[in-house]
């Protein structure tokens, strides 16, 4: 009996000491990002049921919003914010989102791990999973040649139209931009309680005649945005906010409130709104690719998903979720939840993806945009330089200075950012 | 074929007809006489060209280019627009300048404005149907105009306001004004800092280089955003360079201090400096928007960075 008894008090003793060696022992990653609504619902359902399948991680999502615009500027402008503080202080998140010119920062000092650093474990990026992602998206994610990001909510600028206006004046949907302006004062000339166009006056509205015109904002380190082309490209938009007493074409910071509320025939906001205008406008609404100029081009937006941690247990954890929140499956329920783009061929082709863009004509526009897909410059003093472009347009459609004098101001001071940030 | 030809005439006199009437409307009277300038009408305001209805009142108008700052009458005007290098400027504000009123007529789209109390009736020349037509827009009939608003003619002495530096590339029109007299017409602007007037000021620590190269204060930014009631915006231009031999990834954060140590943080809504990783060498530039109080006089501007002491730039004394 004591033999018994001893031999089970050894092996209850062996199971409690060995219990540690066989027991996982779980990692906790912090993911931050800036959505607010569905968006972070559908972050926050896609990581809990990461967390189901992979109970070993426990991810902790922290959604950065401001509380006062004004004071705090918007939810991207705080992230980047606090991630750079959180770097500075080495209490940086496993992953965040991150846009195109931030990661040229981060790259140089080495705060994010690109995905190559996986190559030889068996969650490595497989050759076919590379060739899926959308060449638009996959090489705003790289630099020479090494991937440091994964696309995650992409979206790109689209024309949304006010069919009832339209359809009340006889106006077609435009396909060039001197469409777009004679439609906008026609309608304008038409209906008094009406606006042409509304738009946000920031530095997109420039870029989308920029582009479309084979023009750039910057090229070899320089600015560009002052040349005719881009005087050009402000000249469209102050025309337009003189013509008809200043109803053809309003720019605003409330654009997109007003065009819900039926106020306007136009606007252009990304396709990351379609949901919303679907189903908020109490109108007919449509969506249509965004006009041409002397050629075609659509700007993109949108972050990515980078790696920050140190720790490698960290890294591969933070990694596996990336692939996770990335894969077909989820890639689909993000862009058909939210009004993103797809960013994989493969979730574009898949069955549910298909079925749900027949539900409504206007979720392709986006992706037949594609295309022509442009992205906006990378380089570290693009997002200052962005804000000087937005006060000359602002400036110029309020009539305070003059096209080409604005943008003008705004490069002298570009060429400084661009030699002195660094 | 020759009725055709008579149809197509017809209408393109008639659409030229339109047009010139289109084109003889909106004009500007003030005190009854057609002063043979147009107005705009945009987004519901009425602006009228500031340099004609100067020399028609006898007062002045100054253009700060730099800072994009207009005074009429010795008051800074906040709604103006400027077309083919003229200046318009609410009429609503305008008028207010002086304790003058706004009449519109709806039908010719011309707009009347008068100073003190001359009155409206007769306006356009004996027509009993215009003068009915006239619609007051500004003042209100229950608002009482104030007193103290005046026309101040060139050479009205005032004093120059604390702290008021003449600014450099100002354009002056209506009345002319010489430079040296400049600052006795401006009795009613508080201290405006201007761009091109501030000299600028600058601080080191061992890390950081911060230097402030202009100081201004407005109302509206963007025409959007109003400073609240009793408070005013600082927009100061600053550069910020790292001269250390470490990369800075967290540059630090400024916040204003004014002459009773009220401490204000900057509005990065409203700011365009947008924090940047700096190397060695690297420098940042921007503007960053304070608001404060009217009364508040700008004595500090602080840099709060990571493991370094404050770092502060005396704005007043430099």
């Amino acid at each position: 009996m004591k033999k018994v008894f001893a031999f089970f008090f050894c092996l209850c003793l062996l199971v409690i000491t060995a219990m540690p060696i066989f027991a996982k022992e779980k990692v906790t990653i912090e993911l931050w990002h800036a959505m607010r609504g569905e968006k972070k619902e559908v972050v926050d359902k896609l990581t809990a049921n990461f967390m189901k399948e992979n109970p070993d991680i426990i991810v902790n999502t922290k959604a950065i919003s401001t509380p006062d615009l004004r004071l705090y500027g918007n939810n991207y402008s705080c992230l980047y914010r606090q991630l750079i503080q959180g770097l500075a202080e080495g209490k940086q998140p496993d992953i965040s989102q991150v846009y195109e010119n931030w990661t040229t920062q981060f790259v140089e000092i080495n705060a994010i791990t690109p995905f190559s650093h996986f190559d030889n474990t068996p969650y490595a990026m497989t050759e076919a999973d590379k060739k899926d992602f959308i060449p638009l998206f996959k090489n705003a994610c790289s630099y020479n040649g090494v991937m440091w990001t994964i696309p995650f909510n992409k979206s790109v600028f689209v024309l949304y139209y006010n069919k009832d206006i339209l359809d009340k004046y006889g106006v077609k949907v435009p396909k060039t931009w001197k469409e777009l302006k004679e439609a906008s004062i026609k309608i304008a000339q038409s209906d008094s309680s009406k606006y042409g166009i509304i738009y946000t006056p920031v530095v997109d509205a420039i870029g989308h005649l920029i582009y479309s015109n084979n023009g750039s904002f910057i090229k070899d380190n320089k600015p560009t945005f002052n040349d005719n082309i881009g005087v050009e490209a402000l000249k469209y938009w102050t025309e337009l906010a003189n013509a008809v007493d200043g109803k053809a074409g309003k720019p605003t910071f409330n654009s997109y409130k007003e065009f819900l509320d039926g106020n306007a025939a136009f606007t252009i906001e990304t396709s990351a709104r379609i949901e919303d205008v679907k189903n908020k406008c109490k109108f007919h609404s449509g969506v249509a690719t965004l006009p041409s100029g002397t050629s075609k081009a659509v700007q993109c937006a949108g972050t990515n998903l980078a790696i920050f941690s140190k720790d490698e247990t960290k890294k591969l954890a933070s990694w596996k979720l990336i692939k996770y929140l990335t894969n077909t499956e989820n890639n689909a329920e993000l862009a058909m939840k939210t009004g993103y783009l797809p960013v994989r061929y493969s979730t574009y082709n898949s069955p549910i993806y298909k079925k749900y863009v027949e539900k409504f004509p206007g979720y392709k526009v986006g992706m037949e945009e594609l295309k022509y897909g442009v992205t906006q410059p990378r380089t570290s003093a693009w997002e200052s330089i962005r804000g000087l472009i937005s006060d000359a347009l602002f400036d110029a459609v309020s009539n305070v200075e003059e096209p080409e004098e604005a943008l003008n101001r705004a490069a002298d001071i570009s060429k400084d950012l661009l030699t002195g940030v660094k | 074929m020759n009725r055709n030809l008579a149809v197509l005439i017809f209408g393109i006199l008639i659409t030229l007809l339109s047009f010139s009437k289109i084109e003889a409307a909106e004009k500007l009277f003030i005190n009854r006489n057609d002063t043979g300038s147009k107005i705009i009408l945009s987004n519901g305001t009425a602006y009228i060209p500031l340099e004609v209805v100067a020399e028609k009142l006898g007062t002045y108008v100054a253009w700060f280019p730099s800072s994009r700052i207009v005074i009429f009458n010795g008051v800074q005007i906040s709604q103006f627009v400027r077309r083919n290098g003229i200046i318009y400027a609410s009429a609503k504000e305008v008028a207010n300048t002086f304790g003058g009123a706004i009449k519109y007529n709806k039908q010719t789209r011309d707009l009347y404005l008068s100073v003190g109390n001359m009155p409206f009736n007769n306006v356009a020349n004996k027509s009993n149907s215009i003068d009915d037509d006239l619609t007051t827009v500004y003042p209100s009939s229950n608002a009482k105009s104030n007193p103290k608003n005046t026309i101040r003619p060139v050479g009205a002495k005032g004093t120059l306001a604390e702290g008021l530096k003449l600014p450099r590339n100002v354009s002056y029109s209506g009345v002319p004004s010489p430079e040296s007299k400049l600052s006795t017409y401006m009795t009613n602007i508080p201290a405006i800092q201007s761009k091109g007037a501030f000299a600028q000021k600058s601080g080191k620590n061992s890390v950081f280089s911060v230097t402030v190269t202009d100081m201004e204060e407005i109302s509206v930014i963007k025409n959007r955003y109003n400073a609240s009631a009793g408070n005013k915006y600082f927009v100061i231009y600053v550069s910020q360079q790292n001269i250390s031999s470490d990369v800075q990834i967290y540059t630090g954060k400024f916040t204003l201090s004014d002459e009773n140590s009220h401490i204000y943080d900057y509005m990065e809504g409203l700011s365009n400096y947008w924090l940047s990783i700096l190397k060695p060498g690297g420098v940042n530039y921007g503007y960053l928007v304070f608001e404060v109080p009217k009364s508040s006089r700008a004595s500090k501007l602080i840099l709060n960075a990571l493991n370094q002491p404050p770092l502060a730039i005396d704005l007043i004394h430099g």
